[in-house]
């Protein structure tokens, strides 16, 4: 590092630094963008909250019920898991007797020939019904006729 | 359940039907063949080998190959099909999760700044009237800075939980550009007003009537049709059918859903593999096999997994002779079934 190395950096590179003061400029103060005051303003808020403090108490029970939520969802997802593992043996153990009983069958249930594509009739869950509810007149298309 | 890789348990199972199925234990032994024209068949690199030596050739007029009588499996096959509506509405909150996102909510309301109303609306502009004088409407928002912060949900204060999911609160408060749209022309204006509309409510007539039948009943479960036998104990199953000829046990479970609940249901099945499976023996008394049952211990049920995405079931034209069909999910199902039947199943049927 050069003593004073801002300014000899600067001046060897790009010329000479102009210090403009933005006040100086005119005379009738700033002029500045009104979206930028008002974004200004929306940050420096006169009702700008707070920061926050809790208390010993208060903060037990915010720790309380940060644990409380941790435990909600490892159980859930010890659940989902478990679940998740029990259809899976059971379909293990399907093919497992599938194959002591009859070969063939094994072989065309394992095989993944003609698994069928993915319908796109299906839906995700939403958070409301649909308007129309299930369609239960549904009829097969080439029994229409 | 590995497809693409012959596992060695596989490969002995082969010999074993091989041997259990086929012939009988002299003609195996016959057609024994010495390894050097295993090695013919498998290799054609070894075949410049083999065509100097002579492989051993299998005389079957002298070793006749006898069919072994006995039949080889003492259960009857059959396949049946669970066929599910998967839920239509994303799950029920419990309790305790509202209220933990309450109190978030309350957090956040008390660490973010206030709406800064002039960023949005320019001044004196119709919109910005509509704004203040939908939010003079507003009567119970909670405001931080005035109230102090209320973070606790009492028990039983449902006040916050609304049963429109806020849709009357969020037209009542948001800006829509409606004191603008009544100076347009009438049907323009009609189409906006027209653009949001009211949801529906996540409880339906089925589930007030408590309608087995119908498939708008219980929307965030999953449903699962069962259907009656007409006899009394072990009355209630999935659709169920035996495996004839050739068939497979998709191709069973496909013929078991139609024959018994009628074609109009948009299904699809989701795979070739069986999700479960359930072996019972024919009991000893009381029992009158038809068919061919009278051949077998048993019978050993494979279970395969569908999806319906539309359509209903119909025992209209049912050749099983059912007598009653329901929709249920996984916990009237226990209900219903017999409990070794319900040990067999249970497993197959997701808690959601």
């Amino acid at each position: 590092m050069v003593a004073g190395g801002r300014g000899a950096g600067v001046g060897a590179g790009a010329g000479p630094l102009t210090f403009v003061r933005g006040m100086a400029k005119k005379k009738g103060g700033r002029v500045q963008d009104r979206r930028v005051r008002m974004i200004r303003y929306s940050l420096n808020h006169p009702l700008t909250p707070r920061p926050l403090k809790f208390g010993t108490m208060r903060m037990l029970r915010h720790w309380t019920i940060h644990r409380a939520w941790l435990l909600y969802q490892r159980k859930l997802r010890t659940a989902r898991e478990l679940e998740l593992e029990r259809q899976w043996n059971s379909m293990r153990e399907a093919c497992e007797e599938l194959a002591r009983v009859d070969q063939r069958l094994y072989r065309i249930a394992t095989s993944k020939k003609e698994t069928g594509y993915f319908p796109i009739e299906l839906r995700i869950p939403t958070d409301t019904p649909p308007r129309e509810g299930w369609n239960h007149g549904w009829v097969r298309p080439h029994q229409k006729a | 359940m590995s497809v693409g890789q012959r596992s060695t348990r596989q490969i002995t199972l082969l010999g074993k039907s091989w041997r259990a199925n086929s012939a009988c234990r002299n003609c195996q032994e016959a057609l024994q063949v010495s390894p050097k024209s295993q090695a013919i068949s498998r290799q054609y690199s070894a075949a410049a080998a083999a065509a100097v030596e002579q492989p051993a050739i299998i005389d079957l007029a002298v070793h006749p190959v006898h069919p072994v009588t006995q039949p080889s499996n003492l259960y009857k096959l059959a396949s049946s099909v669970v066929l599910s509506r998967p839920p239509v509405l994303t799950r029920d909150i419990p309790d305790f999760e509202n209220a933990y996102y309450f109190y978030q909510r309350r957090l956040n309301e008390r660490l973010a700044l206030p709406f800064t109303r002039y960023f949005y609306f320019k001044k004196k502009s119709i919109a910005e009237a509509e704004y203040k004088k939908r939010q003079a409407q507003i009567t119970d928002k909670y405001n931080p800075y005035k109230e102090g912060w209320k973070d606790e949900l009492m028990v039983g204060d449902y006040r916050w939980k609304k049963e429109d999911f806020g849709y009357q609160e969020f037209m009542k408060t948001t800006v829509s550009g409606d004191e603008i749209s009544e100076t347009l022309e009438g049907d323009v204006a009609g189409e906006v007003k027209k653009s949001v509309n009211r949801p529906m409510p996540r409880t339906t007539d089925a589930d007030l009537k408590n309608d087995t039948k119908s498939l708008n009943r219980k929307l965030s479960r999953t449903l699962y049709l069962l259907v009656k036998k007409p006899r009394k104990g072990h009355a209630w199953k999935f659709p169920q059918a035996d495996l004839i000829g050739q068939e497979n046990l998709k191709e069973a479970a496909m013929r078991a859903l139609e024959e018994s609940c009628g074609v109009n249901m948009n299904t699809w099945f989701v795979g070739n593999v069986p999700i479960g499976h359930y072996c019972y023996r024919f009991p000893s008394r009381g029992f009158t096999p038809t068919g061919d049952e009278a051949n077998y211990l048993g019978k050993k049920v494979f279970f395969m997994k569908a999806r319906i995405m539309a359509g209903q079931a119909s025992l209209e034209n049912s050749k099983r002779g059912l007598k009653d069909f329901q929709w249920l999910t996984r916990e009237e199902t226990e209900q219903i079934t017999t409990q070794d039947y319900w040990h067999a199943i249970k497993d197959l049927l997701v808690a959601q």
